[in-house]
């Protein structure tokens, strides 16, 4: 069921981010959306009684939830979503899945929670970072329109771009805390230097030289952005499989 | 000033993040090693680093090297946060204790206050290791503790406390224990245990198990005995048999002291952060 659901959400949303290619009429390409993201919530309710636990707890779960968000996002601010940056959104949106589908069997297994997990700041720290990456992938899709000025209001681009990156900006440390507060319930210790924690710090200190810049200008702010998902992207996926710590939970 | 200012601490922040990103490769090791890569985060330069971005805040806070009242309070709760950061990190006493099922741990052995409240035992009753429906993967670890006749529970994410101290689940450790007889008398023992005998002190030291031998250490005196098997002895009967397991729970005992003001500071500095990342526009317009 969670893999019918998983393919049919995909083909609808590849189907519809085709359509916006196209001199169609836009009704289309929107009905289709909204049966994707349908689609998509029928797969997370399906992946969550599965696993007696919400989506969000490893590497094929962020590929489920995280492309949910920005569907939402799509939903519910239809104005923001167009042009270039909604199209890009929605073929990114199907390229989480598709990479989803094309994860590991054993990644997608559904494992219950350890006991270190098992706790309410879970669902407070998780998705605070969740909020954060979300920021994050429409940043990037803004800085790289603001890098090749692909656009035809660049003001108004500047403008969202810096929006996105104080979300972001601002979840990493809601995330950064929380985190450390729920270690602290969990371990004894909010601070551990643990590889995990170091890098989420890290992401904040590179972020952070977009708001701290001699001469402040969307293109330098563009490449900063650019290099805080790389180390972000890292940070998840890096220092999960490549550096053991306190967080890998794979 | 501003430019500065923004130059130190790019050059400050980089030179920091380079360090500990590099770090988090390197494999820990007890003694520090080139430029304390291994344990950066113990370093003297760590710290100095640390403390210089400190003294880049407060410069910039208190002499105009930020305009905005709600940048120079964002800023001040962040430099807040780094001194709590830093004495609580430094000044808080922290210590495992290790308890087997049945044995008591005084707390006053290892906590130094004078406080009545730490003079008591704490006796491991019971160990448990509750499992999800797939009876393979572990969903809470529990130590059923006795402290002053009030039975208490301890688990993971559901700390203890006492007095200014906090008691943490931390690990476990589970030993396999025998039944040794040694003609009428009946022992409990398990690897390394000791047991007084009438033969003398004796330790259970080893197993082989291409031979099914225990390795006992009586009196000083090493003496194989097969498992599950008599053996004459002195005139008298031996045996050891398996006879099931036995837990020490691992816990951790942290000293909280500056932990409320850090937690209040970190609170504020986000609810800060908001408040100047997402003015009300007219202010803003006034402020441009």
């Amino acid at each position: 069921m969670e893999t019918i659901f998983l393919i049919i959400a995909f083909v609808l949303y590849l189907a519809s981010a085709l359509l916006r290619l196209l001199p169609v009429n836009k009704r289309y390409y929107k009905l289709l959306l909204l049966l994707a993201g349908l689609c998509h919530l029928g797969l997370l309710i399906t992946r969550s009684v599965i696993a007696k636990h919400p989506p969000f707890t490893n590497i094929y779960e962020t590929f489920l939830l995280l492309p949910f968000l920005i569907f939402l996002r799509m939903a519910l601010w239809p104005k923001q979503h167009r042009g270039y940056y909604g199209k890009i959104m929605n073929f990114i949106i199907a390229a989480f899945l598709m990479v989803a589908m094309i994860l590991p069997a054993d990644i997608k297994v559904p494992r219950p929670l350890m006991p270190a997990l098992n706790s309410v700041w879970m669902y407070i720290h998780v998705p605070a970072y969740f909020f954060a990456y979300m920021a994050l992938i429409a940043a990037l899709v803004y800085a790289v329109l603001i890098l090749i000025k692909k656009t035809d209001n660049f003001g108004q681009l500047v403008k969202r771009f810096d929006d996105e990156l104080k979300i972001a900006y601002f979840f990493l440390n809601v995330g950064l805390i929380t985190g450390a507060v729920w270690a602290y319930v969990s371990w004894g210790d909010y601070w551990s230097w643990d590889p995990k924690e170091t890098w989420a710090l890290i992401n904040i200190f590179v972020l952070s030289f977009a708001l701290h810049l001699k001469t402040p200008s969307p293109q330098k702010k563009a490449l900063i952005l650019i290099i805080t998902v790389l180390t972000v992207a890292f940070t998840y996926w890096g220092v999960t499989y490549i550096l053991s710590g306190l967080h890998s939970y794979k | 000033m501003k430019n500065t200012l923004i130059r130190m601490f790019q050059i400050l922040t980089l030179t920091l993040l380079v360090f500990l990103a590099v770090s988090t490769f390197m494999p820990l090791k007890s003694e520090p090693g080139f430029l304390y890569l291994n344990r950066f985060y113990d370093s003297p330069l760590n710290l100095f680093l640390w403390l210089m971005l400190l003294v880049i805040l407060f410069v910039a806070v208190l002499f105009k090297g930020i305009r905005s009242s709600r940048q120079k309070i964002l800023h001040f709760l962040l430099a807040v946060i780094i001194i709590l950061f830093i004495v609580d990190k430094s000044s808080n006493e922290r210590f495992f204790i290790k308890i087997r099922e049945g044995d008591t741990f005084m707390l006053n052995e290892v906590i130094t206050s004078e406080n009545e409240i730490y003079t008591v035992g704490i006796k491991l009753t019971r160990f448990e290791i509750d499992v999800h429906d797939d009876k393979e993967t572990p969903k809470a670890y529990r130590s059923y503790l006795q402290m002053n006749d009030e039975d208490l529970v301890l688990e993971v994410n559901k700390p203890l406390a006492l007095g200014s101290y906090r008691l943490y689940q931390s690990a476990f450790e589970r030993d396999y224990y025998f039944d040794l007889k040694i003609g009428e008398d009946e022992f409990k023992i398990t690897f390394g245990d000791t047991v007084i005998s009438s033969y003398g002190n004796i330790v259970l030291q080893d197993y082989d198990p291409r031979n099914r031998h225990f390795r006992l250490l009586v009196a000083g005196e090493v003496r194989w005995l097969p498992l599950k098997t008599e053996v004459l002895y002195d005139n008298s009967k031996w045996q050891i048999s398996p006879s099931g397991e036995i837990y020490t729970s691992v816990i951790e005992v942290v000293e909280v002291k500056g932990l409320f003001w850090l937690l209040l500071a970190g609170i504020l500095y986000l609810l800060v952060m908001g408040w100047s990342f997402w003015k009300p526009k007219k202010q803003h317009r006034e402020e441009v």
